[in-house]
């Protein structure tokens, strides 16, 4: 308890400096998960429209 | 003979045998310059994180934060930003067609081998700026581990290197650089825990740093255009340094890219937050060295237990070694490619490409050694070297690549153009600009414009050309 109420004043007083790098980081990384889902299934669609042509095309 | 050195000297023999191991894999160029291509996303990933950690991470980071505070810690952002880019914006685009250099894919894109040549003395000119800023952290360590003289540390580093390199070529470079970013990693999550609590724990830790330098945590260490600016070099520079770009041909695919570079993002990102918080352990233990640059590996020596030290700096060499491979791997490739074969000899058999190629990789080792040996950029602080390097690729290279896959319009004129200039305005800046201003800005906004100019002025690259890298 002492512990996490030393940790908290430490946070007020180091201040955005120290913790906003923290946060800022765990934002940008939630935002390219985002993008990394949408990427790998936006392939998976892709994929399956890309054998059809193969068989129509095919011998 | 002490742990320190036994750790040393084992680590050396591995990669050795690694170096080794590359040799029996090598078959073709494409083993050697890109590892055939195949890359999974873990071996992919590790190898851009090991490439992209290097000295600058260790010595470097800690060192600047130690002498100007916490607010140089924000520029690790450029990281994640940098190949988030890389990874959804220009990937997709340049991994259409597989090249074996940067270069070569200037010479595909622009449809002329004039500016493949530029591109590569380009990177052969800055390749020896950050190999250098990897030789002086070298010589810091062979001093504190083995107490050498820093002069001969120096030389030992850039011979192990350039052995293991030469001989192996890129299949070494992957695995070694897996083998180095697990010591990096490793060394990184035992000793901050280890240093932190040895001032009674993070919250203790902050206000200790503020009490011995009231400036940590605020933004007047630097000023705000200079701290501005370099994280654009950080950025710009992070997704157009050549040795970076070039992993992008050794992955497999876009799936493996994506999930590789999720990988170098969160460990190259986690593993700069921690040195920055060693740097701060620093600040409170040692506030008066001599140079920054010597704060980790004094923390390493006096604060950290036998083992866990010598891992740490183990992991500063592998960080160091890991990048200065991937360069000297970058500039071999375009001495033997981009200028011997391209320039002179179009028909050189793939054995006397190889030949060269290696003499190339000894020779681009040496000459920075030589000139840190005689006196060049002594005294800087190891980060600013690496900074320098940063502004160079990117004022040279970020727009004829990333302009290259997005603008039609862009022709070879306007590409050698913006290099040439970008590279000229960034190193006139750094030579005679003021120093509120990191020389990336001038040398960026040079290349743009010569970029858009000249292409406008001259005739557009032929449409079968454009429609590989458009749709």
């Amino acid at each position: 308890m002492a512990a996490e109420t030393g940790l908290l004043e430490a946070i007020r007083e180091a201040g955005f400096v120290y913790w906003g790098l923290f946060v800022a980081f765990g934002v940008i990384l939630a935002a390219y998960l985002v993008w990394m889902r949408k990427a790998t299934h936006a392939d998976e669609e892709e994929r399956p429209s890309t054998d059809r042509t193969g068989g129509e095309d095919g011998p | 003979m002490n742990v320190q050195t036994l750790i040393f000297i084992a680590y050396f023999a591995l990669v050795f045998l690694i170096g080794y191991f590359g040799l029996r894999k090598t078959d073709d160029e494409a083993d050697y310059w890109i590892a055939g291509g195949n890359l999974n996303w873990l071996i992919g990933g590790s190898t851009l994180a090991a490439t992209h950690t290097s000295a600058g991470t260790f010595i470097g980071t800690i060192g600047v934060i130690h002498t100007v505070g916490w607010s140089f810690g924000w520029l690790i952002l450029s990281i994640p930003i940098a190949y988030f880019f890389m990874a959804a914006v220009l990937a997709p685009r340049f991994t259409r067609v597989r090249k074996l250099t940067l270069p070569h894919f200037i010479e595909g894109r622009y449809e002329s081998r004039a500016a493949r040549a530029v591109a590569a003395v380009i990177i052969l000119i800055a390749s020896v700026v950050y190999i250098q800023a990897q030789i002086v952290a070298g010589g810091l360590i062979a001093n504190i581990v083995f107490g050498m003289n820093p002069r001969d540390g120096m030389i030992l580093f850039t011979i192990v290197l350039i052995a293991y390199t030469v001989v192996g070529g890129m299949i070494a470079v992957v695995y070694t650089d897996f083998l180095q970013l697990v010591i990096m990693a490793v060394g990184a999550l035992v000793a901050v825990p280890l240093a932190v609590r040895h001032l009674g724990g993070m919250p203790s830790l902050l206000e200790l740093a503020d009490a011995v330098n009231p400036v940590v945590f605020t933004w007047q260490g630097l000023p705000g255009t200079l701290l501005f600016t370099m994280g654009l070099a950080f950025m710009l520079g992070g997704v157009a340094t050549p040795e970076k770009l070039i992993r992008l041909y050794a992955m497999k695919d876009m799936r493996e890219i994506r999930k590789g570079v999720l990988f170098t993002i969160v460990i190259v990102t986690v593993v700069n937050l921690l040195v920055a918080t060693i740097a701060l352990t620093s600040i409170v233990m040692f506030p008066r060295l001599p140079t920054g640059d010597l704060a980790m590996p004094v923390i390493a020596r006096a604060v950290l237990p036998t083992f866990i030290g010598a891992l740490m700096l183990a992991a500063i060499t592998s960080a160091m070694m890991s990048t200065v491979d991937s360069l000297l791997i970058v500039a071999g490739s375009a001495l033997s490619e981009d200028i011997y074969q391209n320039l002179f000899h179009p028909e050189a058999t793939h054995r006397r490409r190889l030949l060269i190629a290696r003499v190339g990789i000894l020779v681009v080792g040496c000459v920075p050694l030589l000139l840190t040996l005689s006196g060049v950029a002594e005294g800087r602080l190891v980060q600013f070297i690496v900074l320098l390097f940063t502004a160079l690729m990117a004022s040279s290279f970020f727009l004829p690549v990333v302009g290259g896959v997005l603008w039609r319009r862009a022709n070879k004129q306007g590409a050698i153009a913006a290099m040439v200039g970008g590279l000229t305005v960034a190193l006139g800046w750094e030579l005679l600009g003021p120093d509120a201003i990191d020389p990336v800005l001038p040398g960026f906004l040079a290349s743009a414009a010569l970029l858009v100019g000249v292409s406008l002025l001259t005739p557009p690259t032929s449409q079968e050309t454009l429609d590989v890298y458009f749709d």
